[in-house]
């Protein structure tokens, strides 16, 4: 045995490399599109909020993945789905990017979005993304609602069978629904399905997370109800609720880098869990459940937010093992992105919502809060909810501050 | 930045008196006594750290007459924010979440019916009075299931932390309740603190009383007023 250092093999530098590449691309690009989409060659490249806060969450999630050609394969065909202009381009990237998984399952998931994207493109006056909204009909949003649903896990819900969640296909079925608003609006009837598919995922999952014994079953199932809650906000079709569902990715992305069941310090898992308020986690889950109160469905709000609440009791019944520095450092980053949650929406967000507001209602917004928060406004600009982050950590640390003055106090008299 | 310096700086009057501070320390104190909570051995400091988050709910409580605080919570926050101490302890023990959820579950179905109707989470929109007489019943029914709900998050084992709790959440119930009572057509004006000492007896009342009743009758109540509500509104 010598005790020199191995090299670490090029095979596997290579997807991280790959990874890294693509998120850096989705940041550079944010930079270039905060005003409008950039339309490249005649159409064929459409680079718009979408596309490059799906690319950083891509990379991000390929930095998690375990390295292997298949994943690289799969970002590429991510990226040109999420770059191209064109419905062909669209429905190949999606169906490739499935195609390339390990488990099969996922092929009908690809199978259906792809169809669904070429359905819309037969029956549309143009085969360009931006002008096929003719096109979208019932029969095509059912075809890419299944693809999407079983993505994000719909047949493991219902078959009660444990397996691995796949992030990356997970975002690959949410993006292709997103993507629907830059072909038109949706009618209330997708969106109902939407929000009520994204509801029972959730329920399901959540269910599954919080009553699993075994640590790495309930995370899986865990990410699978944050993808089901990016669902629900997802089918809000306001600016708030494509605002949610980025946020919900953000933090889904953020726990996958801690990775908090492969052992974690009591602080950091209940930060990573969404318990703190200021976190990106709090942030995420209270975005879905203001997009949900904006758009004036309080029953689902609520409904939701207790789904957040079951989760953060899943996360929080897991949190055991060694204290790894990893979860430590990731749990700050994910207070940072919490506490900077105004200048997230604002940079990172607004030109989400604001590239695909042709296919949104006007039913809800989420909008920063000076430097305190978040704010969910309704169509009329009244206040739906708030969440004052940085203002109620201030307050915790106050209240905390005066209370232990108090017992010292007390002890000395 | 200094729009929230400022209102952190203007806000001493509720952290140190009213509604947070002194008469939160006190109120939590002979809440915690009354469900039979020593305070003196309930000083370890994860249930002092856990009593936290219930005492900013109860500071930021939009209550008569205290000043009002530009960054007010909402109902999700405050249901996070109270929650946490059971949440913290249920986690830690691996407690059955069916447990939980059968102890919250009238709460939250309280929760939808006020959300329902003042058609926004902020804890401040349960200050407004429906107009309609429909929605008005509704409410009225809410404020109920919302006491009844109340007497069933009561901890078998309560320290500290669970008390500060389950005194918010009656608190919250009190904010519903002094809108009410301010919406009586009463001769002569009556202080907002009178209002509010009224609404905390009656909120106390029902949520004692409400202890009394079968959990299913707990149920039943939150949810036929859900279903009323929803038919108010509807």
């Amino acid at each position: 045995m010598s005790d020199q250092p191995q090299p670490i093999p090029f095979r596997s530098v290579l997807p991280y490399l790959g990874a890294a590449i693509v998120m850096l691309t989705g940041i550079g690009l944010l930079g270039l599109i905060q005003q409008r989409p950039l339309i490249v060659g005649h159409g064929f490249l459409r680079i718009d909020g979408l596309s490059a806060l799906t690319m950083v969450l891509a990379g991000l999630i390929g930095l998690t993945v375990p390295p292997s050609w298949r994943r690289i394969g799969q970002l590429g065909a991510l990226c040109i789905a999420l770059l191209s202009g064109h419905l062909i381009g669209l429905a190949l990237g999606s169906l490739i990017g499935t195609l390339l998984s390990e488990d099969r399952r996922y092929y009908l998931s690809g199978a259906g979005m792809a169809a669904g994207y070429l359905l819309i493109g037969a029956g549309a006056d143009s085969w360009w993304l931006e002008f096929s909204g003719t096109g979208l009909n019932s029969i095509s949003f059912v075809l890419l609602l299944a693809g999407a649903v079983i993505a994000v896990g719909g047949i493991e819900t219902i078959s009660r069978r444990e397996s691995p969640f796949d992030p990356l296909i997970a975002l690959i079925g949410l993006t292709a629904l997103l993507r629907l608003y830059s072909v038109g609006p949706w009618n209330l009837g997708w969106q109902f399905a939407t929000l009520l598919a994204g509801s029972a995922l959730a329920l399901g999952a959540v269910w599954r997370a919080v009553s699993a014994e075994a640590a790495q079953i309930a995370e899986s199932w865990l990410q699978r109800a944050i993808s089901g809650l990016a669902m629900v906000a997802v089918g809000c079709a306001t600016p708030a609720g494509v605002v949610a569902a980025g946020l919900l990715l953000l933090h889904l992305v953020v726990r996958r880098l801690g990775n908090p069941v492969s052992g974690t310090a009591p602080w950091a898992g209940w930060m990573l869990s969404g318990a703190v308020p200021g976190t990106l986690g709090f942030i995420a889950f209270w975005s879905v459940s203001a997009a949900a109160m904006a758009a004036r469905i309080a029953v689902l709000a609520i409904v939701v937010w207790t789904v957040a609440l079951l989760l953060i009791l899943a996360a929080g019944r897991n949190i055991a093992g060694q204290h790894h520095q990893r979860s430590s450092i990731v749990a700050l980053i994910s207070l940072g992105g919490g506490l900077a949650s105004p200048w997230l929406a604002r940079w990172l967000l607004r030109p989400l919502s604001d590239h695909l507001q042709g296919g949104l209602t006007p039913y809800g917004a989420i909008e920063p809060w000076g430097w305190a928060g978040l704010l969910a406004l309704d169509a009329g600009s009244r206040t739906a909810a708030t969440a004052p982050g940085l203002a109620l950590l201030a307050l915790i640390c106050l209240i905390g501050a005066l209370a232990w003055l108090m017992l010292r106090w007390r002890r000395g008299v | 930045m200094s729009d929230l310096l400022g209102a952190l700086g203007q806000a001493w009057p509720r952290l140190l008196l009213y509604p947070g501070g002194l008469s939160a320390m006190l109120a939590v104190v002979m809440f915690a006594r009354l469900r039979g909570v020593t305070i003196t051995r309930d000083r370890h400091i994860t249930t002092l750290i856990d009593t936290l988050p219930p005492l900013c709910v109860l500071t930021l409580l939009p209550l008569a007459p205290a000043a009002s605080f530009a960054y007010g919570l909402d109902l999700a926050t405050t249901l996070l924010l109270l929650m946490w101490p059971v949440m913290h302890q249920a986690a830690q023990e691996r407690r059955d979440p069916r447990d939980v959820i059968n102890q919250y579950l009238p709460i939250i179905m309280a929760a939808m019916v006020f959300a329902s109707i003042t058609n926004t989470l902020s804890l401040s929109g349960l200050l407004r009075w429906p107009a309609e007489p429909l929605p008005q019943i509704g409410y009225s029914l809410g404020i109920v299931a919302w006491f009844v709900g109340s007497s069933q998050i009561m901890s078998t084992r309560p320290n500290l932390a669970t008390a500060c709790s389950e005194l918010g959440f009656v608190m919250v119930g009190v904010l519903p309740l002094s809108a009410g009572l301010q919406a009586l057509p009463v001769p002569g004006e009556i202080a907002g603190w009178g209002i509010v000492f009224a609404s905390v007896v009656i909120a106390m009342v029902i949520t004692i009383g409400a202890g009394y009743l079968p959990r299913w009758i707990r149920y039943l109540i939150a949810g036929a007023t859900l279903l009323a509500s929803g038919l108010a509104i509807g």
